[in-house]
């Protein structure tokens, strides 16, 4: 049986999911938080979702990997996709990878729920 | 890279099966001894990262994740630098063959980001000619 690897809210018409785990490093981790995500965009009450990595302290390109699965799944579906409270040493890694021209990325959980009354589609 | 075995203050080879439990553990380990050492976060971070990338590349792609299989690793430390031989049983890689991740034409693609996070995160790195041996060098403040 998997557990739970996101903590999932909703403010008004987005979705936040916090992922629970500090490092998102281990293969089982990674594919349960991954499913987890995924299964979310199955909703049709969800085409605006807020990852939250704000306990998050390290993340292996496995995880990037899950990330860019997400990303075409939100398309896909034409959900918006938003990540935020990433931390600077995870947010080098997307620097890095230039994966933060992929995903649209906020400072915090505030700025992206602000953010989505005005963010467009990348 | 390993020249001046003498200056090292803390030094550990690793034999193990293909298993990337043993090898979160071997991490720890190091980690914590860098930690012991003085290391800053964002340097604790890149040896993290890169540890467990060459790891993820000699376990699951050298090996092929099967447990008869042995990587080694040898990991060698003072307060100023860290050096690190990781080498699996598999039949190796060319790793200037893995196509830019970072290229726009391959940025959606789900894998081969291991290697350029690897590079990106430590001061040297080099593979032996068949490709699987792997010998990185983080110097703090780099």
């Amino acid at each position: 049986m998997s557990q739970q690897r996101i903590d999932v809210k909703k403010v008004a018409d987005i979705t936040i999911a916090t992922s629970r785990d500090m490092k998102l490093n281990d293969d089982l981790v990674i594919q349960e938080w991954g499913d987890q995500l995924l299964t979310l965009l199955d909703d049709r009450a969800c085409r605006k979702l807020l990852v939250n990595f704000e306990r998050v302290l390290f993340m292996s390109s496995s995880a990037l990997r899950a990330l860019i699965t997400l990303n075409k799944k939100a398309k896909e579906v034409k959900a918006i996709l938003l990540l935020c409270g990433i931390d600077d040493n995870i947010m080098e890694a997307f620097r890095i990878t230039r994966l933060d021209n992929v995903f649209q990325i906020k400072k915090n959980e505030d700025e992206g729920i602000r953010s989505f009354t005005v963010v467009t589609e990348k | 890279m390993d020249s001046d075995a003498q200056l090292w203050s803390w030094s550990k080879d690793y034999s193990f099966p293909s298993d990337m439990n043993i090898a979160h553990n071997l991490i720890e380990e190091v980690i914590e001894q860098i930690e012991s050492n003085g290391w800053s976060n964002k340097e604790k971070f890149a040896v993290n990262m890169a540890l467990e990338e060459a790891l993820i590349n000699a376990i699951q792609h050298g090996n092929c994740s099967d447990p008869s299989k042995l990587v080694r690793c040898s990991c060698r430390l003072n307060s100023q630098r860290i050096y690190v031989r990781i080498e699996d049983e598999g039949s190796g890689f060319n790793p200037n063959a893995i196509p830019d991740p970072t290229d726009p034409e391959h940025i959606m693609i789900a894998s081969g980001r291991g290697v350029l996070l690897i590079k990106s995160f430590v001061s040297r790195v080099q593979w032996n000619e068949n490709g699987n041996v792997l010998e990185f060098e983080k110097e703090r403040n780099s």
